[in-house]
């Protein structure tokens, strides 16, 4: 079984010697889509960050069926087939959409431009990190908030002094799981922003095309998002394990020091 | 200062409901099992709970009035409150725990100092002993200038051996800083140490508040006795003879009792009030009863021998020399006036 996992990982790296891969990554088309790609992803995860995360605060503190409903929406994206999410993007935010005419009216047209993919991206890879953010928000000892309150922290103060650093392990590995999401978004893509070299071709479009034209820059930019992919993993790994040491206080915690 | 509650709030298994009033420089201290609602008149009191109805206030300042629809933020009230296992943030060091609400930053050090948690100031909280963990969150408390103090567990989280000396601290603390108190536990010791009035709490209602005393020497609940570390019996009132009332006890057994009652009634009997011994002593005014030991139980240099439906504690040395072994048929003797009797 760990042979089979392990094969095609390995087989991307004998295929040809790492000098050629190196170089291959130097093509227009590999340049061009490891540019699109980290500009894109950037902004994404950005967005995801700075809109993802007092969402996430906000649903944790609520509770019941209405939360449930609230879950299952955010995570609604995760098994949504790819290509739906891109006719469905299409077809809210595109020319024609529902929200088309007065995003036309605004002067700008999102379909097959680089804010089409920024919008995949964030939406594809949205439930990585909202699924891990709540759970790390719900995971911080509910009276330490409780008792900043009592500390007299508004709840602007307890969520910046005790929840966001409390969670921040959890928070770091969702982003992460996230951006991983996002690096190897296709479909959405492909559907809603297309696959124009320079402009919205990203890194996983740009395999896709290559692998007619020039398998070898195929095989390079494979190579990269494995690298980047183990990165991500290992960061994760890290992250976790970092929240699960910070944000649990155990009584009797391994100390025998009497008082002084 | 005094801090006024009042309060009713339906909780899952049980109604929660209180009214009490504590004077500065007062502490009552709310005893009663786990899950009998002690954390939810403090929570209620610092605004983490909002009851269905009720009322708190601080002097003339009111907090919470369900009726007026007030309601003040928890961060706005100046309650002092520590929380069962102290709550401290674990990302922040032992100073910036002091510091986090503190409403004057100078009085910190001072504050650091006074609880001889100085030279901890950069310390990793979650290193500390439990002792020390409570200095902290009690500075930490004590940093917001609050107008009243509210202590949950304060003590549970302690080595049984650091104990007794954090407890006498504790004391003189809440002497020192005379604001309304409102204490926490589930042991009748340390509510007797620390507090001047008791409350008993069961199912989410007080059953009798009084100093410990008071609570020892006229329980009126049988819960209330069997929480001071009495040992109830029910039993029936026969008559009164000599200004004692005789007491058929369900169990067959009769008791004689100083307290005059009539009608179906609980005897409450301390275990320290009763002693043992082979004979009967020749005294009218001593219960005596006679039965095989059920068992016997040491607890340092002390034992608890059961006898019929009572309990004797007697020191080692004594249950030694009587030479005490389960079976063996001895004689309980006690007090008319031990035996505590109340209406059912």
């Amino acid at each position: 079984m760990l042979v089979f996992l392990l094969l095609p990982v390995v087989a991307v790296f004998l295929r040809v010697p790492p000098a050629e891969l190196v170089s291959a990554l130097g093509s227009s088309a590999a340049l061009d889509a490891i540019v699109v790609t980290a500009e894109t992803n950037l902004i994404a995860m950005a967005l995801l960050l700075a809109f993802g995360t007092p969402a996430a605060y906000w649903i944790s503190t609520r509770t019941g069926g209405f939360r449930d409903v609230i879950v299952t929406l955010v995570e609604l994206p995760l098994v949504l087939p790819p290509a739906v999410a891109g006719i469905g993007l299409l077809v809210a935010f595109g020319r024609v959409g529902l929200l088309g005419e007065t995003v036309t009216a605004l002067g700008v047209d999102i379909a097959f431009t680089k804010v089409a993919v920024i919008l995949a991206v964030a939406f594809v890879a949205s439930p990585f990190y909202l699924r891990t953010a709540i759970a790390a928000f719900e995971g911080v000892d509910p009276t330490l908030p409780a008792a900043a309150r009592t500390l007299g922290a508004g709840p602007a103060r307890v969520f910046l002094r005790v929840m966001l650093p409390l969670a921040g392990g959890g928070l770091g590995a969702g982003a992460a799981l996230a951006f991983a999401r996002g690096i190897g978004e296709f479909g959405a893509t492909i559907m809603f922003a297309g696959s124009l070299q320079g402009v919205t071709q990203t890194l996983s479009l740009a395999i896709y095309e290559q692998f007619d034209i020039d398998f070898e820059v195929a095989l390079a930019i494979s190579a990269l998002l494995i690298v980047i992919s183990a990165l991500v993993l290992l960061s994760v790994k890290l992250l976790t394990r970092w929240r699960s040491e910070s944000a649990s206080l155990t009584p009797f915690a391994a100390s025998t020091r009497q008082p002084t | 200062m005094a801090l006024r509650v009042r309060f009713a709030h339906s909780l899952r298994s049980f109604d929660a409901a209180a009214d009490l009033t504590v004077a500065g420089g007062e502490t009552l201290a709310l005893v009663g099992p786990s899950g009998a609602g002690k954390t939810t008149v403090l929570r209620v009191v610092a605004g983490l709970l909002r009851p269905q109805s009720g009322y708190v206030a601080i002097d003339e300042t009111v907090l919470l009035d369900t009726e007026r629809g007030i309601d003040t933020l928890p961060e706005h009230r100046r309650v002092g409150y520590l929380f069962q296992e102290y709550a401290l943030f674990p990302h922040l060091d032992v100073l910036g725990n002091v510091r986090f609400g503190a409403r004057n930053g100078s009085g910190v050090a001072a504050l650091l100092e006074r609880f001889r948690i100085g030279h901890l100031a950069r310390a990793n909280v979650r290193e500390l002993s439990g002792g020390e963990r409570q200095r902290v969150a009690l500075a930490r408390a004590l940093a917001c200038e609050p107008a009243i103090l509210l202590l949950d567990e304060p003590l549970s989280a302690l080595d049984t051996h650091t104990r007794t000396g954090i407890r006498a601290e504790l004391r003189e603390l809440l002497d020192t800083l005379g604001l309304p108190t409102i204490l926490v536990t589930h042991d009748f010791e340390d509510a007797a140490t620390l507090a001047s009035r008791v409350g008993v709490i069961s199912e989410g209602s007080i059953l009798q508040v009084g100093p410990p005393a008071e609570l020892v020497a006229a329980p009126t609940d049988p819960f209330v006795a069997t929480f001071t570390g009495a040992i109830v019996v029910s039993g029936q009132v026969v008559g009164v003879r000599d200004g004692l009332t005789e007491i058929a006890l369900d169990g067959g057994q009769t008791v004689w009792s100083a307290d005059l009652a009539t009608g179906p009634v609980n005897v409450a009997l301390y275990p320290w009030d009763v002693s043992l011994g082979p004979t009967q002593e020749a005294d009218s005014r001593m219960n005596h009863l006679t039965a095989p030991i059920a068992s016997i139980a040491p607890m340092g240099n002390r034992a608890r021998v059961a006898v019929g439906p009572f309990v004797a504690e007697i020191t080692a040395a004594s249950a030694e020399r009587l030479g005490l072994y389960p079976g063996l048929v001895v004689t309980a003797s006690f007090k008319a006036g031990a035996a505590r009797a109340f209406p059912r």
